[in-house]
């Protein structure tokens, strides 16, 4: 045996190692990367509602707080695909860049050409133009949390995250036409008794915010068995 | 483990790559055949030899009519690899 096949040999054995491992921990650092992310979005897009007396600098820092947010998220998102690079699962690969590119690069996406058109193009600038894309970003949220599910389903196994999928999505669009209009008192707000959280928003913080960090903590767990084995 | 000791198990490149893709769990027979991109015929032949040499063990349930076969590697098996993968590591620090 000479040196080029001993190196030949050594290659596809790591190649073949890391193919066949259990890969968790770039889907569950996304997870916690997400419901974290979307719930600190949701708790200062409260607190913007729900402190009285803001002037008009303030909406500007919760939105560059908002949007800042988003960046480092991008960030690190960045970095768990760059870690999970040395996987040679191409299947793998192209899932978490189709997720982080909807999930992440999108909204970034849409706020910079938010604060672009406001800044720079305030004449001809529509913002209630950008409101499709806005309610398209909440939508694929909820669309890409399903396919999620469907994903979990193949790599745990289990087809309850199938009808779960299915479950998920039909609960949004239900309560996106039927019960748009409606919501949850929101009592913080001093002479505005009539404000309210939408079902809506209720239901993406429930499901999907918290989907994600308990599917994170869930997919930990699992990969944590799978290494005891 | 030399050169000229190496075991056949270690002779096909298939072969290597089974048990290479057992290192790190137990697969099944569906599984094997992804990560190898062999045909079903050779690896279950593959399987089969590498199981009467002693390098793996195989479990065989059947799940809704279908048989469903999981292979682990055996701690022997498991210590011939290391041997190997020394092997390899000495021929390249050898040159």
């Amino acid at each position: 045996m000479n040196r080029n096949e001993a190196i030949e040999k050594i290659d596809f054995i790591k190649e073949t190692i890391e193919d066949a491992k259990i890969h968790y921990q770039g889907i569950w650092l996304m997870c916690f990367l997400l419901g974290g992310l979307y719930l600190m979005q949701f708790v200062t897009g409260m607190l913007q509602v729900a402190l009285t007396g803001l002037q008009l600098y303030h909406y500007y820092i919760f939105f560059a707080f908002h949007v800042g947010l988003e960046i480092v998220a991008l960030f690190c998102y960045l970095f768990i695909y760059r870690k999970e690079k040395k996987c040679t699962n191409k299947y793998y690969l192209s899932v978490l860049s189709i997720w982080g590119f909807v999930s992440i690069a999108v909204p970034v996406i849409i706020s910079a050409v938010d604060f672009i058109g406001e800044t720079f193009f305030s004449e001809t600038y529509r913002m209630f133009s950008m409101a499709p894309a806005y309610i398209c970003s909440e939508f694929s949220r909820v669309l890409l949390f399903s396919v999620f599910m469907i994903t979990c389903s193949y790599i745990l196994d289990n087809k309850f995250f199938r009808i779960l999928s299915i479950v998920i999505l039909f609960g949004y669009i239900f309560i996106y036409t039927c019960l748009y209009s409606k919501g949850i008192p929101f009592p913080f707000i001093p002479g505005q008794e009539q404000a309210r959280i939408g079902y809506v928003t209720v239901y993406t913080v429930m499901v999907v915010d918290i989907g994600y960090l308990v599917m994170g903590v869930y997919l930990k767990y699992r990969e944590g068995k799978a290494q005891e084995k | 483990m030399k050169i000229n000791e190496i075991p056949e198990a270690f002779s096909a490149t298939l072969r290597i790559k089974i048990i290479a893709a057992l290192t790190g769990s137990s697969k099944t027979f569906n599984e094997l055949l992804e990560l190898t991109q062999a045909t079903r015929g050779n690896l279950s032949v593959q399987l089969t030899k590498l199981e009467e040499w002693g390098f793996l063990t195989s479990v065989k349930v059947i799940e809704k009519k279908k048989t469903k076969s999981t292979y682990t590697l055996t701690a022997y098996g498991l210590n011939q690899f290391e041997e190997y993968i020394s092997l390899l590591q000495s021929v390249l620090d050898a040159t």
